[in-house]
């Protein structure tokens, strides 16, 4: 193999590369952005339904608590835009920090006490599988 | 010093530089606007320059290490992603550097993107949700990281090959 020091830091052909790799990503944000907005949120542990909510039954926000692996509580606030985790008794709290989901097909998890929040639906008939 | 002792003392040294990373990206705050759970990657600078100069086994090793670390200071969640991402990473790029002429750029990027799909696919296994929505900005944040890995890098080599010639005589 070519010696470390040898090797250049960028090269034309890379930055090419690159510059792609980041167009597609801001092509998949695009379609994602298009997709409809949520009309069901599913609160899942272990890949297992243990709730589900019709955001647009809600009148307010609605707040459900889960119970996950480890004895991990996780608290989900469910309204008519959308989910938010606001509380989990994890470590990293990186589902508190995911913030609000809107769009069918997004998720907040909290993978320590394996709970995912889900959102499907759409107008109608969507058939949204993953 | 002879060849053998002097590559376990380098990839120790390696391991010891690996570890000290991490436990410095552990120390940065949580900043908002970045995807959760995404981090700076600054070990993957010790995996890469191992890959480049000790071979696969040695890189693989870092990154078990690292995996284990994880796993004792942050959890069995934080343990199988990294030691996941880690081995993926790690082989990735030693495929780079053996078999292409790729610029160090790229091979952090690769190293970084390969890290972050085998967490999702980890995130994925672990439960089932659509992490699809993930990619984009783990797209991003992996040319981002893995750019700053490869610079680093090459801002580091000098002391790192004086170090690695002096031990591997």
């Amino acid at each position: 193999m070519e010696e470390l020091t040898r090797r250049r830091l960028i090269s034309r052909r890379d930055s090419l590369l690159l510059a792609a790799l980041l167009c597609v990503a801001a092509g998949m944000l695009l379609v994602f952005s298009l997709l409809p907005r949520a009309s069901t949120a599913v609160i899942e542990y272990d890949g297992n339904i243990v709730a589900e909510q019709e955001l647009s039954a809600l009148a307010g926000p609605k707040e459900v608590t889960v119970e996950g692996d480890g004895g991990i509580e996780v608290t989900v606030r469910l309204s008519p835009q959308g989910a938010q985790v606001i509380r989990s008794g994890c470590r990293d709290q990186v589902c508190v920090r995911t913030g609000l989901i809107t769009r069918a097909g997004e998720s907040v998890l909290c993978l320590p006490a394996k709970v995912s929040v889900r959102l499907t639906g759409g107008s109608g008939g969507d058939a949204q599988t993953y | 010093m002879k060849k053998a002792s002097g590559r376990v003392a380098f990839t120790g040294l390696l391991a010891a530089l690996a570890l000290s990373f991490s436990f410095l990206e552990g120390l940065i705050p949580p900043i908002p606007v970045l995807p959760p759970g995404a981090k700076l990657g600054l070990s993957n600078i010790v995996v890469l320059y191992a890959a480049g100069s000790l071979g696969l086994p040695a890189a693989l090793f870092l990154a078990c290490l690292k995996g284990g670390f994880a796993l004792l200071t942050r959890g069995v969640t934080a343990g199988l992603l990294s030691i996941s991402g880690g081995v993926l990473s790690a082989l990735v790029m030693w495929l780079l550097l053996q078999k292409t002429r790729a610029s160090l750029s790229l091979v952090g990027v690769c190293g970084a993107l390969s890290h972050n799909a085998a967490q999702l696919c980890a995130a994925w296994l672990l439960t089932s949700a659509a992490v699809v929505f993930y990619l984009p900005f783990l797209v991003l944040f992996g040319v981002l990281t893995g750019l700053l890995t490869g610079l680093v890098l090459k801002l580091t080599l000098p002391p790192l090959q004086r170090i690695e010639r002096y031990l591997l005589q």
